[in-house]
């Protein structure tokens, strides 16, 4: 066909420079352009990618992006790659074997390569062929009053060691690009990547191992790390949380942050909350690995939080792999497999513990599949005995991790309080009104218009107020978390009354039927023997509701009155006489060093608060003795005070404790698992001693460890000044 | 034939069947359960119904049934004022409740003379079905025995079932019920007799007493019984609410005691091992155990009991609490000086006389552990 003879028919034409127009337009920064082919080897089912910048501190670099994703054969290279504006993508919105949803735009990306250097070389290979495919481009032939199709390329075969993928060299590039420059591809491309390690790949199941990004800039020929998924988020984790179960059944967690000067290893968590060496028995070789993240400023760069944050909601949670290979559907973002933000919704605990609050994995090792066995659907693993014990073993160890973590926030405060000394919320907040008033009248005397010096003061001033107010904010948050507790616990109060109250009702039905069935089955032995069992039980559970009876009675006075220690020791003792005999706890004596030892003005409930919670500190800690409990109580005045001391035998509190033991949520109980009852909850919740020392210090008291009698191990003093004379009542 | 009560109840009949049939478990005291109606034909329903007693559940607005918006207590004034006028129909009405709080209600003085007694659902007619039952039939004979007593114009001391032992009550009891007057409602009479005689020690006296004053150990003397069943008898009170309520005279005590012999010194200035050997004595009764005092110390010249151990108690070694002191005929009360400083009395809520106010004081000042 000659040019220059005339047809009947006609057909548009397209200049070569159309490539250097489409590819500098459609892709406007480099790095959209970098993060363009990143996603073609997302979009190819790559499950790596590696980046390396060479010499790129100055123009005239190289970069070399390769994937292992499926690679271009020959027909689809020509149909696909070198057909401009070719409907693929349109056509297949999936990626072929994973299933995909295709990130890369329509067609883009010979243009960002384009766009990123002069010169670009593309060696391509597919899994069933023998040889890769390699074609180089010079960007500079498309140039103006060309045709476009005039410009050819020659396709080679050549040999490479990989079974597929795709390696791209862009030579010559036309920007220099920084460390910054590059991180921040890589925050374009986040949303693609995962912060869990590849799974193996199961043919069978095709499903998607993952995907990751491995960044490098190589200087003078030494190639440096510059970012991956890992480094990209992981360093705003607030906590690093690993936990293994060896082979011997034995739990183990530790606990890392940085910003919270934290690091403690291989705490021991048993299969029995109460009992650290207690042996998981189905779970062995077990592998917890977590980062723990607070959305809060103190801790993640706003520019940031949005990204992790809508990264940790779609692929936030914990993961599980076992051999190697992930499962589904566990954290998948619809699953809650550890009952995490079931956790959240309840309340009990009011840190941040959500699935998106983690991003981590849990190993389990089990080649033969005979632990944990696949539903046969091959939609997760069956709940079994070890099922369980894995959930609640992870579930219990990501719990105490945060509550360590809180407990330690709640210790040091948070960066941008550390300055405030002791001072009250409402005391800051005023400092902080005082200087805006100054501030406010140098502005009316009109001294801030004289001169840039004044203005930069003022400025300076406003930001200390804002840094003020923004401290008072979050010393009230750290307080309404607490208030928040305390208002679950106390609504939890009410219910208990409720409860006991209606049960009284069928309680005394229930004893007279079966005292009614007693008569009827007087001449069957072996029903009398059981109608007997019933009865003893019976007895067991009435009491118990009247404890928590005759606690509520005690709790509803709220008038503020002068109370004899003895009577509030008698009243102690009633309550609570049920519940030893349950407990199998004895209290060996009562000292009673004195009388009318009348404490100041105190609501009645608030000693039966600080008893309670004494007492049930002291449950736990003879529970974990696994001794005959033991109690002894000393009344007496000190001074100006009277004080009483509750003693008990249990496993003591260790010194490096006790400093933190008055903190909120300081525990030594490891938290509930997920079959645990609100109430194991509620005594583990580590509230109780903080508990004490607000009541005691608001009456000007105090309360603290102080040395036990001979036989008991820890022994708590509450004073409180004496007040002059007992309240007459009339 | 069998006592009958009726008892009103709002709660669904599910809930409180066993309770009914509890109390019907003899065949001597027949319950029968109805729901609460509007007022007025409530009160109708009651006076029409056969019985010998109404039983009467505190909240009776508690399930929400229409025009049921009352307590126990304005059932009781209806039916208080209908026996008012025609007092042969009289009988007595019990409170009958789950509430724990039952008895600050019971106190409260508006509802005060409306029962004449009160028992909680779970304390009283679980755990002791019996005793409830023994004293439901109790008070209904008991209205009966006043009932007939009163229309003969019966002197007091005779409705109490004394006759030529009248001494033991103080003549100016007698004359509250005069037979000269108009003569007061039968619930009145059962009223006093129940709460200023039965229940308030003084003329009358509970077992506790009687073991303490004379020095036995009742849960240690296995003659205790053999003592009562042949001798102490002779002075039980025998009137209206007796089979109900095991009480004696204490007169009769100190006249039986000066009977054993001549010589014998008057009970309040023996010891309790002395009084017990005496008995032993006088009744060839081995099995019996003198009592031992509250506190080593402690005087065991008994006379009465620490209303908090229910312990015997030498009034020298305790403190008065305030209590009913509606005449002078009853005994105080006294509580222990071991449960006064520990404060055992103010946990069930007694407070010391305030005429002991002082030797109370004194006592703590001098008091070392």
């Amino acid at each position: 066909m000659s040019s220059n003879k005339k047809e009947n028919t006609v057909s548009f034409s397209v200049d070569a420079a159309l490539i250097d127009r489409l590819g500098r337009e459609l892709v406007q920064k480099k790095e959209t352009a970098v993060a363009e082919l990143v996603k073609n080897a997302y979009d190819a089912d790559a499950t790596e990618v590696n980046l390396v910048f060479e010499d790129t501190d100055s123009v005239g670099g190289t970069l070399k992006i390769i994937d292992n994703g499926h690679g271009m054969d020959y027909e689809r290279f020509v149909n696909a790659f070198m057909r401009i504006s070719s409907l693929d993508k349109i056509n297949n919105p999936k990626s072929p074997k994973y299933k995909r949803q295709k990130a890369g735009r329509k067609g883009i990306g010979r243009f960002s390569a384009q766009r990123l250097g002069s010169k670009l070389s593309l060696v391509t290979k597919t899994q069933n062929v023998e040889k890769a495919i390699k074609v180089n481009i010079d960007w500079n032939e498309y140039q103006g009053e060309k045709e476009l199709t005039s410009i050819r390329h020659k396709v080679e075969e050549t040999s490479i060691e990989d079974e597929q993928g795709t390696v791209m060299t862009i030579e010559d590039l036309r920007e220099k690009w920084t460390e910054a420059q590059i991180r921040r591809v890589f925050r374009y491309i986040s949303g693609l990547i995962q912060p869990y390690p590849l799974s193996k790949e199961n043919d069978k199941d095709k499903q998607d191992p993952g995907f990751k990004a491995n960044f490098y800039q190589v200087v003078d020929g030494e190639p440096k790390y510059v970012v991956d998924e890992d480094t990209f988020i992981f360093d705003f984790a607030l906590t690093k949380v690993t936990a293994r179960v060896d082979e011997k059944g034995q739990g183990y967690w530790s606990v890392k942050s940085k910003q919270l000067e934290l690091d403690e290893t291989d705490i021991k968590i048993g299969s029995d909350k109460e009992d650290i060496s207690s042996k998981f028995e189905m779970l062995n070789d077990v592998n917890l690995e977590a980062y723990y993240y607070i959305y809060s400023r103190d801790y993640i760069p706003p520019q940031q939080m949005t990204k992790i944050k809508e990264l940790a909601d779609e692929k936030g949670g914990i993961r599980l792999y076992r051999n190697g290979f992930r499962v589904l559907p566990y954290a998948e973002p619809d699953d809650d497999w550890l009952r995490l933000d079931w956790s959240v919704r309840r309340r009990q605990i009011l840190v941040p513990h959500g699935n998106n609050n983690f991003f981590g994995f849990v190993e389990i090792t089990d080649p033969e599949a005979k632990i944990f066995e696949e539903t046969s659907s091959r939609e997760g693993l069956i709940e079994n005995d070890a099922f369980r014990e894995l959930t609640d073993f992870v579930h219990r160890v990501l719990i105490s991790a945060v509550l360590k973590v809180s407990e330690i926030r709640g210790t040091k405060g948070t960066s941008s309080q550390k300055d405030w000394g002791n001072k009250t919320p409402k005391e800051k907040l005023d400092d902080a009104s005082k200087k805006i008033q100054e501030i406010t009248r140098n502005i009316e005397k009109g001294t801030v218009e004289e001169s840039t010096n004044t203005n930069k003061e003022t400025i300076s001033k406003l930001k200390e107020v804002g840094n003020t107010i923004d401290s008072a904010s979050a010393d009230f948050e750290k307080e309404l978390g607490e208030l928040e507790m305390l208002r679950v616990l106390s609504s939890l109060g009410l219910i208990i009354g409720e409860f006991t109250h209606e049960i009284r009702q069928f309680l005394g039905a229930l004893q007279l039927k079966s005292e009614h069935i007693e008569d009827f089955v007087s001449n069957i032995p072996e029903a009398k023997e059981f109608i007997q069992e019933f009865k003893k039980q019976f007895k067991s559970l009435r009491d118990y509701t009247s404890y928590f009876d005759s606690n509520i009675a005690h709790t509803i006075n709220r008038e503020l009155k002068s109370i004899d220690l003895n009577v509030v020791i008698n009243r102690f003792e009633e309550v609570i006489q049920f519940d030893l005999e349950r407990m199998n706890i004895e209290i060996e004596g009562i000292k009673r060093k004195g009388t009318e030892l009348n404490s100041v003005p105190m609501h009645e409930s608030e000693w039966a608060s600080i008893l309670f919670n004494l007492y049930s500190n002291s449950k736990k800690a003879i529970k974990r003795a696994k001794v005959k409990g033991k109690l002894l109580l000393e009344i007496g005045r000190i001074n100006d005070s009277v004080y009483l001391d509750f003693s008990d035998n249990g496993d003591g509190i260790q010194e490096e404790n006790k400093e933190k033991i008055f903190n909120p949520f300081f525990t030594t109980s490891s938290p509930a698992g997920l079959n645990a009852s609100e109430h194991d909850d509620i005594l583990g919740s580590g509230l109780g001693l903080k508990i004490i020392k607000d009541i005691v210090t608001s009456y000007n008291g105090d309360i603290k460890l102080v040395e036990s009698p001979k036989n008991y191990s820890t022994t708590f003093r509450v004073s409180v000044p004496e007040s002059a004379t007992q309240d007459e009542e009339e | 034939m069998a006592i009958k009560y009726v008892y009103v109840d709002d709660e669904q009949e599910d809930r409180i069947i066993d309770y009914v049939r509890a109390l019907n478990y003899s065949d001597e005291l027949d319950v029968e359960n109805i729901r609460p109606t509007e007022f007025g034909q409530l009160i109708n329903i009651l006076l029409e119904k056969e019985k010998d007693g109404v039983l009467l559940d505190w909240r009776l607005d508690q399930m929400g049934i229409d025009n049921v918006h009352f307590k126990a207590s304005s059932i009781a004034q209806g039916l208080r004022t209908k026996y008012a006028e025609k007092d042969d129909i009289s009988v007595p009405i019990v409170l009958i409740s789950t509430d724990e709080r039952l008895s600050s209600y019971y106190n409260d003085e508006t509802s005060h003379d409306l029962f004449d007694e009160l028992y909680d659902k779970l304390k009283d007619v679980v755990d002791h079905p019996d005793k409830i039952r023994n004293e439901l039939i109790s008070l209904a004979n008991g209205y009966q025995q006043i009932k007939s007593n009163r229309e003969e114009r019966a002197e007091f001391f005779k409705i109490l079932g004394l006759n030529e032992n009248k001494f033991y009550l103080d003549p100016k009891t007698n004359a509250i019920f005069s037979t000269d007057d108009d003569l007061r409602p039968t619930s009145e009479y059962a009223q006093f007799i129940l709460k200023e005689l039965i229940k308030s020690p003084g003329p009358l006296i509970d077992e506790d007493y009687l073991a303490a004053k004379l020095g036995v150990d009742m849960d240690n003397s296995d003659d205790w019984n053999e003592l009562k069943e042949n001798e102490l008898v002779k002075f039980k009170y025998s009137g209206p609410f007796g089979e109900g309520w095991d009480r004696w005279w204490s007169i009769g005590l100190e006249n039986w005691w000066q009977s054993l012999d001549k010589e014998i010194e008057p009970l309040q200035l023996l010891e309790a091992k002395e009084r017990v050997d005496l008995l032993k004595e006088s009744f060839a009764l081995q099995e019996l155990e003198s009592a031992s005092p509250i506190e080593e110390k402690y005087s065991t010249e008994y006379w009465t009991i620490c209303q908090v151990f229910k312990s015997p108690l030498a009034p020298s070694d305790g403190f008065k609490i305030r209590g009913r002191e509606n005449f002078p005929w009853q005994e105080k009360l006294f509580i222990s000086s071991k449960a006064a400083r520990e404060k055992k009395h103010e946990t069930i809520g007694f407070r010391i006389h305030p005429s002991d106010k002082e030797r109370f004081s004194d006592y703590l000042k001098n008091y070392e552990g």
